[in-house]
């Protein structure tokens, strides 16, 4: 009998659809208040104050959330430069690209949980602060 | 000398120049670069919050370099064109049936609008204006 080697296409393209949405829904938002509002001093001065972000990374949904924002859309992107990338007639060994995009972006996404697990395991509120001799 | 004569294909590198379809196609695709360096952007923050608030507040300073604005207005852009495109291609890919009804594609594209529309005001408000 012939054994069918399966794609890896379906898990690819639903965390490139996943992050599809998410770049859609909530990074044009996310980039104006993070890099254009907030910077320009026109928001509350607490909003992005270190204490209120840390609390929220260390809520189970609040790191939920921030992986999803940082992981979805990087998929979405590994996904596109990969494509985009061929169309460009920048091409290589099929294994090589598809190492350097998604490849990166699971590094990537791997970071950003270790960095949460970090912030989960360290005491709520001003422990860090004061153990960098703030 | 092969006997083989292979059919190659001879398509020009800037073949998405001459035709404004695949121009916006391309744009499109490009956008992705924008949104993977902004997920970056928010990774590094993300690390820089682990090392405690001397390391958080400066990256907060960082973005507040006028390469930095300039950057983010640039994927301002870039997201909400591929927020236009995505929103026309997602009642195309996911056509909604109950028995014989089927969800017109308008209303699907409205719709999705309204959500960006929740999404955009809420985050904005819980990330800007509630505070301590």
């Amino acid at each position: 009998m012939k054994k069918y080697q399966r794609s890896h296409e379906p898990i690819v393209w639903s965390l490139f659809g996943g992050g599809g949405m998410v770049a859609a829904f909530l990074l044009p938002a996310l980039i104006l208040a993070t890099g254009i509002i907030a910077p320009l001093g026109l928001g509350n001065p607490w909003s992005l104050s270190f204490h209120r972000v840390l609390a929220f990374s260390q809520t189970w949904w609040g790191a939920l959330l921030i992986l999803t924002i940082i992981a979805l859309p990087l998929f979405h992107a590994a996904h596109r430069i990969y494509h985009g990338l061929h169309d460009l007639h920048i091409r290589g060994p099929k294994p090589l690209m598809l190492t350097i995009c998604y490849g990166g972006a699971s590094l990537l996404s791997g970071l950003a949980l270790y960095w949460l697990i970090v912030l989960a395991t360290q005491p709520i509120g001003s422990g860090i602060a004061l153990r960098v001799g703030y | 000398m092969n006997a083989r004569k292979p059919y190659s294909i001879t398509q020009r590198p800037g073949w998405w120049l001459h035709n404004s379809f695949f121009f916006w196609y391309m744009l499109r695709e490009a956008t992705s670069l924008f949104v993977g360096l902004y997920c970056v952007i928010l990774l590094t923050g993300l690390y820089r919050l682990s090392q405690g608030e001397i390391a958080w507040n400066s990256w907060l300073t960082s973005l507040t370099h006028p390469a930095s604005i300039a950057f983010h207005c640039l994927a301002l852009m870039a997201a909400l064109y591929h927020a236009v495109t995505w929103f026309k291609l997602a009642p195309k890919i996911m056509v909604v049936r109950l028995g014989d009804w089927t969800l017109p594609q308008k209303s699907m594209l409205v719709g999705q609008w309204l959500i960006f529309a929740v999404c955009s005001i809420s985050l904005l408000f819980v990330l800007l204006w509630i505070g301590k």
